[in-house]
């Protein structure tokens, strides 16, 4: 009880009033670099209860909580389950380039997800999810012609793209699951270039602003079936067609007070890819799952190229762990640590950017753990990854980060009582 | 009691958790910048041509100044000018002299106003004509530097001698005693005929011309009530001892201006005037002159500023500074430059617009002198012009800017301007632009 007050009372008050101050200083912007290309930075991570174990998720089937990477999945909700799950993403990332450094963190609430459980086969989901992230402020500096004088180029961007799904799983039988989801995919991009002796002052500021917007499909499959008593397989698939997002775009250039432009400009296209994602998991005795999944992104037909940066092929490793020490049942334990989960993974991915002919790769471990509420209608997820992107090398950067998933879940079960054991 | 109650306090330790992530330093780097190409620049233009011209000045108001200027100069530059003045005379502050008066003189007093130019150890010659018609200021209501009227043949009267302008208090110059003794007749015997101005210089003095030839130097004089007028001294037949006097003063500041006349025949100006109102520098020596009172003034115009435009999708100017340096050896101490000039936004030839306006008002160059190394200079703020200019769609809109001296400079003294254009050895004028620009590119 003495640990609680002094918990309470003294040092969240100071962690808070530090955070505030903290805030009040901070006015650089945060700033990933390789967020400045195309759409921004792809969201691999499937976020919720399943942050913890990083990419390799897709034949995961869980009862309790949202499984976004594979609409399979969703048949696996337990009967009369509803559920509403929100997430939050810190990231705080170290950068090098050469002789320069750089530090940046961000945080946002990320993502938002409602999933019921219509009937025994039919689990459906609907939510917004971050599909990408833009998020840079750069300053570089520049020569003016014809002296000797320079001047700060200021690349400045934010915004993203969201996806708004409604998914699907239907269970066929005792083995099957197949799903789809429509996703509308929408956002915006706001990038600024800014010319300025004094940052706070520019001379000219131009604002591209980007809306992008699309329909899509997504399909999954799960087949999962006992080998022993004490191991069961599941199999994940899932496939999103190549879709072109609808650009439109406006830019606007003010030189003082001086609008020289504002202007709409031809609509355009951004085109994802086909992605095909697999997944294989086993899970012993129902407290212990492993999962490996591979995707693969066809960026190459698009044939992209702008300055030294091009488009090629995209493929992702990711191997997850998830451990129930109570056994899979967690919300209706009486233990603390029955209602408890773990996870762990290790991730590798080579991006779809290859910079001065040198492909970005990104690895990194993540860690998680899961813990519910005694009456089992309230649970929490942490997540944890740590990782390094990048390549070092002429012109090419190279990114630390920890990102932290925080995901809050609220379930309710609806038309039958808890039944605690 | 087993039951765990965690989010008594994990929730707000997450908070906080989130908090402090959220608030981490950023710190500001270049890393990434190999990503962008730019689109914006800034540069800085100072190689823009600057087209610049004397310009003949048709005439320029010089009555209502209160200045007498009278003699000559020879300048190497632009060559000689010289300078006489006409003023008409009121009735006498005094016309109720008694018939016992006995005249005794008639003296034109003059003030030197310290205005000089050229050599003033010579002795200055000065003459004093009778005008032969009315002083009249016609629908103008003004008179200008290249007006004259018809003058007797014989002078008043004369004087000769050497003129200190810092010294010199007042000069006074014998006018004829015929004149001085009609005069008194008429205050004694027909004072309403003098009893107006009008009167008296319809019946007894039209006007005066006071010029001053063969001299090397040009001066300045008061034209007001302690100087430019005419003394009548007489006494008292019953008082020999006591000097009196009555005064014909200026009767109308209008009606005193000077004529200046300009021989520019030998220089590289001697075709500049109502037949060629315009000479590029490049034909007048790489230079030009600006002199008003000699009907010369400098104009400069940029015939290439829109060919800026043609720098990037989108140009804006930050901004544009204008220097002008004198070229060395016009001017010294004792050949000051205008204190002032002022950059008037024109059309055609004198169809002034506008004036360019600095910070603090008309903009007149914040003259730096500086005799030992010659970084003598003008320097203007033309940002607001150039944009204006910048925005100019056809060339009949296109305006030039006339250099001028503001008032009383402009018409009371010859301090001149001699600017060299961008073909000679040292340019004297140096347009800096400093653009931004945007490419889609």
């Amino acid at each position: 009880m003495r640990r609680y007050n002094y918990m309470q009372g003294a040092l969240l008050p100071v962690f808070l009033l530090l955070a505030v101050a903290q805030q009040g200083q901070a006015q650089v912007l945060p700033s990933f670099p390789y967020s400045a290309l195309g759409v921004g930075e792809f969201n691999y991570n499937t976020q919720g209860m399943l942050s913890g174990m990083g990419y390799g998720v897709s034949a995961v089937r869980s009862g309790s909580f949202l499984n976004n990477a594979n609409p399979a999945a969703y048949s696996a909700l337990q009967p009369h389950l509803s559920l509403g799950e929100l997430s939050a993403t810190g990231l705080v990332a170290t950068l090098q380039s050469g002789s320069s450094t750089g530090q940046s963190s961000d945080f946002n609430v990320s993502r938002f997800a409602i999933g019921i459980k219509v009937n025994k086969w039919w689990g459906t989901s609907v939510g917004l999810i971050p599909v990408s992230t833009m998020s840079y402020q750069i300053v570089d500096d520049k020569a003016v012609t014809g002296t000797s004088k320079s001047i700060n180029s200021i690349y400045e961007g934010n915004g993203g793209l969201h996806a708004f799904y409604w998914g699907n799983g239907i269970k066929i039988g005792n083995h099957l699951s197949l799903g789809v989801q429509m996703n509308y995919i929408f956002g915006s991009l706001n990038q600024m270039e800014k010319i300025a002796y004094d940052i706070s002052n520019p001379l000219l500021t131009s604002t591209q602003q980007t809306f992008l917007r699309n329909l899509d499909f997504s399909y999954g499959l799960q087949y999962f079936t006992p080998i022993t008593d004490r191991l069961d397989m599941s199999v994940g698939l899932q496939y999103q067609g190549r879709r072109d997002l609808r650009a439109s775009y406006t830019l606007s250039i003010v030189s003082g007070g001086d609008t020289l432009s504002d202007e709409t400009m031809k609509d355009d296209y951004f085109t994802l890819p086909d992605q095909y994602r697999a997944g294989i998991a086993f899970t012993f005795d129902d407290m212990l799952t492993v999962d490996f999944d591979y995707i693969f992104e066809k960026w190459n037909d698009l044939s992209v190229k702008s300055n030294n940066v091009s488009l090629v092929n995209s493929v992702s490793y990711g191997l997850g762990l998830q451990w129930f020490p109570g056994g899979k049942d967690v919300p209706y334990r009486r233990l603390l640590q029955q209602r408890l989960l773990f996870e762990g993974g290790v991730n590798y991915n080579r991006s779809y950017l290859q910079i001065d002919q040198k492909q970005i790769s990104d690895l990194s471990l993540s860690l998680g753990a899961g813990l519910y509420n005694r009456p089992g209608n309230l649970s929490l997820g942490v997540g944890l990854e740590v990782g390094q992107k990048g390549t070092m090398g002429s012109g090419l950067i190279n990114e630390s980060y920890t990102k932290l998933y925080l995901t809050l879940i609220v379930r309710n079960i609806w038309l039958t009582k808890h039944k605690y054991y | 009691m087993s039951a765990f109650q965690y989010p008594r306090y994990i929730v707000p330790l997450i908070l906080s958790v989130c908090l402090w992530i959220s608030a981490c330093k950023n710190v500001e780097s270049d890393i990434g910048s190999s990503f962008f190409q730019g689109h914006a620049n800034v540069l800085e233009v100072d190689t823009m041509t600057v087209k610049m011209e004397t310009v003949y000045l048709d005439s320029i108001p010089t009555s209502s100044t209160a200045t007498i200027l009278l003699g000559s100069y020879q300048d190497p530059v632009y060559g000689t000018v010289s300078a006489s003045s006409y003023l008409q005379l009121g009735a006498p502050d005094d016309r109720s002299i008694p018939a016992s008066a006995v005249y005794d003189s008639l003296c034109f007093m003059l003030r030197p106003n310290r205005y000089f130019l050229g050599d003033t150890t010579r002795e200055v010659p000065i003459a004093i004509y009778p005008l032969s018609e009315l002083i009249d200021p016609g629908e103008t209501g003004a008179e200008y530097n290249t007006t004259r009227f018809s003058r007797g043949s014989a002078a008043l009267g004369s004087w000769t001698g050497r003129i200190y302008p810092g010294r010199t208090d007042s000069i006074s110059i014998r006018l004829s005693d015929l004149l001085g003794r009609t005069l008194l007749s008429a205050i004694i015997d027909n004072p309403d005929n003098l009893s107006t101005d009008n009167l008296f210089a319809n019946y007894y003095l039209k006007g005066l011309m006071l010029e001053s030839t063969g001299g090397k130097a040009l001066l300045g004089f008061h034209a007001g009530d302690s100087s430019g007028f005419m003394r009548l001294h007489y006494h008292l037949a019953t008082d020999v001892k006591t000097s009196l006097h009555t005064d014909f003063s200026i009767a109308d500041p209008v009606l005193q201006f000077n004529h200046i006349s300009t021989d520019r025949s030998g220089t590289l100006f001697g075709s500049l005037g109502s037949d060629q109102k315009a000479m590029n520098a490049d034909v007048t020596g790489y230079r030009s002159v600006l002199q008003p009172m000699s009907n010369m003034a400098i104009r400069i115009s940029f015939p290439y500023l829109r060919n800026l435009q043609h720098l990037g999708r989108y140009v804006d100017i930050l901004s544009a500074g204008l220097t002008l340096h004198p070229e060395a050896g016009t001017y010294t101490s004792d050949i000051p430059l205008p204190p002032a000039v002022a950059l008037c936004i024109t059309q055609d030839y004198y169809h002034v617009l506008d004036t360019v306006i600095g910070s603090g008002g008309v903009a007149y160059g914040n003259l730096i002198t500086d005799y030992s190394y010659h970084n003598t200079s003008y320097t203007y703020d033309l940002s607001s012009y150039l944009i204006s200019e910048m925005q100019v769609k056809s060339d009949y809109d296109k305006t030039s800017l006339l250099l001028l001296p503001p008032l009383p400079d402009y018409n009371t003294t010859f301090r001149k301007l001699v600017i060299d254009n961008q073909s000679a050895k040292s340019s004297g004028i140096t347009l800096s632009v400093q653009l931004v620009t945007y490419d889609t590119k």
